[in-house]
């Protein structure tokens, strides 16, 4: 018995959007996302990006003094 | 073959022949029922497919670029077109013309991260961060990108206002015809279709190279601040400092981390792709420096005739330049304008598009059906509607949002980019694509140059005594 004849009949049997399936990996197919599970983060990295939010904070009320002073030198 | 089944995460590949690489169809997901967008995304991957088995190098380029070039070109938008207006305008042909480059070599750096990120995951930015950080520090991220965008967004149509209202079309048509594109475009409902649109739209940011030339500049002084980085007119001032922060901020911005990599994932790009990702990604990096630099260029007859153009916004430039370029220079310059805040409207409110979907589990793809995928279209409508109606209402104050705009991007990215340098870190996701050393570099000294200009501009701010006006 010709094992890959048996294997192409077998193929063309299947839905007609095999071809689908053979171009796209499977995690690209839309009904079988997997999903990674959170990370573990370390307490550098917390702090890091802690300070990086109160970094962000503390910028934000830089640009509103200096938005403040052009508008009010400008008027 | 890059549709064949692999192991990753967990997912098993049953060869049925060895002989035949026809027909090694994943077993585990033999069941799963395709939706629409898998079966656009299929045909999309089945020409990349064929072109890569026939060896034809350029017609697989041609397929696999998009992302890249949409980025760098998305990111010359209105207020970055603007911004390097002002730049010509006020300093002429030196130091900023090889500091354009280095801050598009910056943005090639952390963009070509999103690439891999993309190919190697399968998910978009916004999906990785709530999943690998949890929802605590993904609605940071959202709330960085939500903010930034919806601010830069106004600024497009501001542009887009600026750049037709120098052609007499009234302001309220410009707006709400550009907003009627955008979501004509969206609602082709297939990826392939909105980017070549887009991609089309997008190379003539190159327009600035005739007005450029236009101009007249001097070759020998082009060539010679190359390697110069000189002159720099008046030395550092607190107004220098501004106009750093101010390019940096036109160059490397928290969507662009969004949107590369979600449609690096919509376009069905796999690690097969990463080589070509780049490519793409450098080529983008290389045309946006060019129309940056040309620019600078076209607005230097302002700087070396002491125009003040400190007030100028949008038209003013293609209005002043039309004794030094001529009327023809000034309507390439005006067209300009518009075309970067169109396309920058068309990715940018994609990018939200994008976040949202991934983050509520939704569809987050432009090959969606209106039935699937009616939430993350409205999402696309609304982010551009909103900005687009806030342009038009009377007395909005769009001048301090167009201040604000590109420094709130540079300020915005330190915190994006630790993000992405955790993702494409982490070997559980990445595997053997994840960073080596030498990116890490480059990549962490991106995100310090970045905090340090920050930095610098609160200081100078608070301290405007410290330096020079």
């Amino acid at each position: 018995m010709n094992c890959e004849a048996t294997i192409t009949d077998l193929a063309k049997a299947e839905a007609p959007e095999n071809w689908v399936r053979e171009v796209l990996e499977p995690d690209q197919l839309t009904t079988a996302r997997m999903h990674f599970g959170r990370k573990k983060l370390t307490k550098g990295t917390l702090v890091l990006l802690w300070a990086l939010r109160v970094y962000v904070v503390f910028m934000i009320c830089i640009i509103a003094l200096a938005v403040w002073n052009t508008l009010h030198t400008a008027g | 073959m890059d549709g064949a089944a692999r192991s990753h995460g967990g997912w098993g590949e049953l060869r049925m022949s060895e002989l035949s690489t026809d027909l090694s169809v994943n077993y585990a997901t033999a069941g799963t029922e395709l939706s629409p967008e898998d079966i656009k995304r299929g045909h999309d991957r089945r020409r990349v497919r064929e072109q890569r088995a026939k060896g034809r190098g350029l017609s697989l380029l041609w397929l696999l670029i998009g992302p890249g070039i949409l980025v760098m070109l998305g990111e010359n938008d209105g207020p970055s077109m603007i911004s390097y207006a002002t730049t010509g305008a006020s300093y002429g042909i030196g130091f900023f013309m090889p500091f354009i480059v280095l801050t598009f070599a910056m943005a090639y750096v952390v963009q070509e991260m999103t690439v891999r990120l993309g190919a190697a995951t399968k998910r978009g930015h916004a999906e990785l961060i709530y999943e690998r950080f949890g929802r605590f520090w993904g609605f940071f991220a959202m709330g960085d990108l939500v903010l930034g965008n919806l601010l830069t967004l106004v600024t497009e149509f501001i542009a887009i206002r600026a750049g037709l209202g120098f052609f007499g079309v009234p302001g309220a048509l410009a707006v709400l015809g550009a907003f009627l594109f955008n979501v004509g475009v969206a609602l082709s409902r297939r990826y392939w279709t909105w980017e070549r649109i887009v991609l089309g739209l997008a190379i003539f940011n190159v327009i600035f190279v005739p007005v450029a030339i236009m101009a007249h500049p001097v070759t020998g002084d082009v060539v010679r601040s190359f390697f110069t980085w000189g002159p720099l007119p008046g030395g550092v001032t607190a107004a220098f400092v501004l106009m750093v922060m101010s390019n940096i901020g036109a160059t490397v911005t928290p969507w662009m981390l969004f949107f590369q990599q979600s449609a690096v994932v919509d376009k069905g790009l796999t690690t097969a792709d990463i080589r070509h990702g780049r490519i793409d990604t450098a080529l983008g990096a290389v045309i946006a420096s060019i129309a940056a630099i040309a620019t600078v260029i076209a607005t230097t007859p302002l700087f070396l005739h002491h125009v003040d153009a400190s007030s100028f916004q949008g038209a003013d430039f293609a209005t002043a330049i039309i004794p030094y370029v001529g009327r023809a220079g000034a309507t390439l310059f005006a067209l300009g304008l518009f075309e970067a805040g169109l396309v920058a409207a068309l990715t940018i409110s994609l990018s939200s598009a994008y976040a949202f979907g991934e983050v509520t589990e939704g569809a987050r793809s432009l090959n969606s059906s209106l039935r699937v995928g009616w939430p993350f279209y409205a999402v696309l409508i609304a982010a551009a509607g909103t900005a687009a109606a806030l342009v038009l209402v009377p007395h909005a104050p769009l001048v301090f949002i167009t201040i604000i705009v590109n420094v709130i991007a540079v300020l915005a990215m330190p915190p994006a980019i630790v993000f992405l340098l955790l993702l494409v870190n982490d070997r559980e996701i990445m595997g053997e694509y994840a960073n080596g050393r030498i990116t890490n570099f480059f990549g962490i000294g991106v995100t310090v140059l970045l905090v340090l200009a920050g930095l610098i501009f609160a200081v100078v701010t608070v301290f405007p005594k410290l330096l020079p006006s």
